[in-house]
């Protein structure tokens, strides 16, 4: 079962049709994301992992098979295309969490699939403990599952199917563990992680869209995957679309320092999800989308500011706005 | 205070009013305590109007409180016991309502999604008052044995739905510390602790059956108590009640308008 945790929602279950895979991973890049964002398909399901905005992590799970990294973003881009339905859901987590998931999509498995009643569990437990290991427990049977994260060896959350969000209680994971049948998984972070690769650095994902779309314009300036290419460089972009693509992003970086200036960390969640909703900062251009997308963030914001402070945030967004 | 001839003069400018029989005497601190439930309502409800759908049903609920603890001036509330068990029905609602209201609160700042509409909650709240009145109407008249039931069951749910309420405003701050309303926020949690403390020393009193209500019904039946040997838990109580009554109904005021002047 391919369970990854929930942690606070910034977007669910939005249709893939409504996505444009370049700009919505651009969103979490600039959104600094701290969490994973999934993607459902009927044949596969895709999770991206991010710590501040770096994309650390990329698997599918297709077939049955696991497929990473690189070609894990390629398959997404195949399977964005090709899908006829899907959804796609953002979640934010805490570093710690972050870093166990981490180790769940990417780690090695230091157990794989060992029966529970085989485990000596207080061994186990001493172990990571003793080893300080930074790793997800996975507990399951074929009809449940469960997780068990862990930070520097320290117990960091539980999640299991039932979950709407991370829990602080082993509870429910237990009861899976007293299944008959049940087996764990333990994948744990490797030491050599301090220096992560940022995978949005290795692949032009646009070109490779633009190119898998069938756009003739589009002209991929770097074959992906490109192993060669630094880590914290953003990807070189076509010629013809990096002018409006960068002002497009520094647009909307402004509009959700607005809302963060204007109503809190609230207001800068509330802006993302208000612009997923509505597709991508480009079509703020339209007067039409430009007011749905304020009263969308004026209907949130009631309820974290005052109307004065929304008004002004309004009119500070629109200025923005004006400039795409 | 004696309101005898103040609601005999309202009598008979309204003939279909009951007639009043027993002199009305309403002392100034119950009159004082109402009066600060009224401000309290009315801005709560005013604020309700003009603001987000979810403050609806919080600002409705703290509404609700007034009319529940506005039986103390009812002049026709011991002649017609079915008007207590109404308002300690209401004043349950209320509570209900205003946890409505929070954990919607709280589901907004986990997934900022706004659903529902105004309209429903207004004709909602009615349709569950309406159903009240009917099952106790449909009913025999409240004895006071059922009246103490009745505030029991509202004392009770209170307490509860107060600790609920204190937990949630936590995680609803915890979301959303840096937004300009997060010092507004932690005035309703105020007024939820001291709301605990006074439902929840009103709730002790009925437990141990010291609470004036059962002792007015041994009075006639010669049952005895024991509160002469816990005299001093007794008083302690009863201080908590009254204090944390009038402190609750002023926090509630004092919050509303400091959330308004928030949103404003």
């Amino acid at each position: 079962m391919f369970l990854l945790p929930k942690g606070t929602p910034l977007a669910e279950n939005v249709p893939i049709s409504k996505l444009q895979l370049p700009d919505a991973l651009e969103k979490l890049k600039n959104g600094k994301l701290t969490g994973c964002a999934i993607f459902d398909f009927p044949a596969a399901d895709c999770a991206l992992v991010y710590d501040e905005g770096k994309l650390v992590t990329a698997i599918v799970h297709r077939d049955g098979n696991e497929i990473k990294e690189q070609a894990a973003l390629q398959s997404l881009v195949e399977l964005m295309l090709l899908a006829s339905s899907g959804s796609f859901s953002v979640y934010a987590l805490s570093k710690d969490i972050t870093l166990a998931v981490m180790a769940l999509v990417g780690g090695p498995a230091t157990i794989d699939g060992q029966e529970i009643k085989l485990i000596d569990f207080k061994a186990l437990l001493d172990r990571i403990k003793t080893e300080q290991m930074t790793a997800t427990l996975k507990i399951y049977t074929p009809e449940r599952a469960g997780l068990i994260f862990y930070r520097n060896g320290a117990t960091v959350g539980f999640f299991h199917d039932a979950s709407t969000g991370i829990e602080t209680s082993a509870g429910e994971v237990q009861q899976i563990a007293g299944l008959p049948g049940a087996r764990a998984d333990l994948r744990v972070l490797e030491e050599s992680d301090g220096f992560v690769l940022d995978l949005a650095g290795l692949v032009d994902i646009r070109a490779l869209w633009e190119t898998s779309s069938g756009n003739p314009f589009a002209t991929p300036s770097t074959p992906a995957p490109t192993a060669a290419t630094p880590p914290s460089e953003p990807p070189a972009a076509a010629p013809a679309a990096a002018t409006p693509t960068l002002s497009a992003d520094e647009i909307e970086t402004a509009i959700l320092d607005l809302a963060n200036q204007f109503v809190g960390k609230l207001g800068r969640t509330l802006a993302e999800k208000e612009l997923m909703n509505i597709g991508n900062v480009t079509v703020l251009k339209d007067p039409d989308k430009l007011q749905e997308f304020l009263n969308a963030i004026e209907k949130g914001s009631k309820l974290l500011a005052s109307s004065n402070k929304i008004k002004e945030m309004k009119e500070a967004i629109a200025a923005q706005a004006a400039q795409l | 205070m004696d309101l005898t001839g103040f609601f005999q003069a309202l009598t008979s400018l309204f003939p279909f009013l009951p007639k009043i029989y027993n002199p009305v005497v309403i002392d100034y601190s119950t009159l004082f305590t109402v009066f600060c439930w009224l401000i309290a309502a009315s801005i709560s409800l005013y604020f309700s109007m003009n603001n987000s759908r979810i403050w609806t049903s919080i600002g409705i609920g703290f509404f609700l409180l007034f009319w529940s603890q506005s039986f103390q001036l009812n002049p026709w509330h011991e002649t017609f016991t079915v008007m207590i068990a109404i308002h300690f029905t209401i004043g349950t609602i209320s509570i209900l309502l205003v946890s409505h209201g929070i954990q919607e609160y709280y589901l907004f700042t986990r997934t900022l999604e706004i659903t529902g509409a105004k309209k429903t909650i207004y004709l909602g709240t009615l349709l569950i008052i309406l159903c009240s009145i009917l099952v106790i109407s449909l009913n025999p008249k409240p004895s006071l044995y059922v009246l103490r039931n009745y505030r029991m069951m509202n004392n009770t749910v209170w307490f509860f739905l107060c600790i609920l309420n204190i937990y949630y405003i936590a995680k609803i701050y915890m979301e959303m510390k840096d937004s300009p309303i997060a010092k507004g926020i932690i005035c309703l949690g105020l007024v939820f602790v001291f709301a605990l403390i006074w439902k929840g020393s009103g709730m002790y009193l009925n437990m141990y059956m010291w609470d004036k209500s059962w002792l007015d019904i041994i009075e006639f039946t010669g049952e005895s108590t024991d509160i002469k040997e816990h005299m001093g838990k007794v008083s302690f109580a009863r201080s908590l009640f009254k204090t944390f009554n009038f402190v609750t109904s002023i926090s509630v005021a004092g919050t509303f308008a400091y959330l308004f002047k928030l949103l404003r």
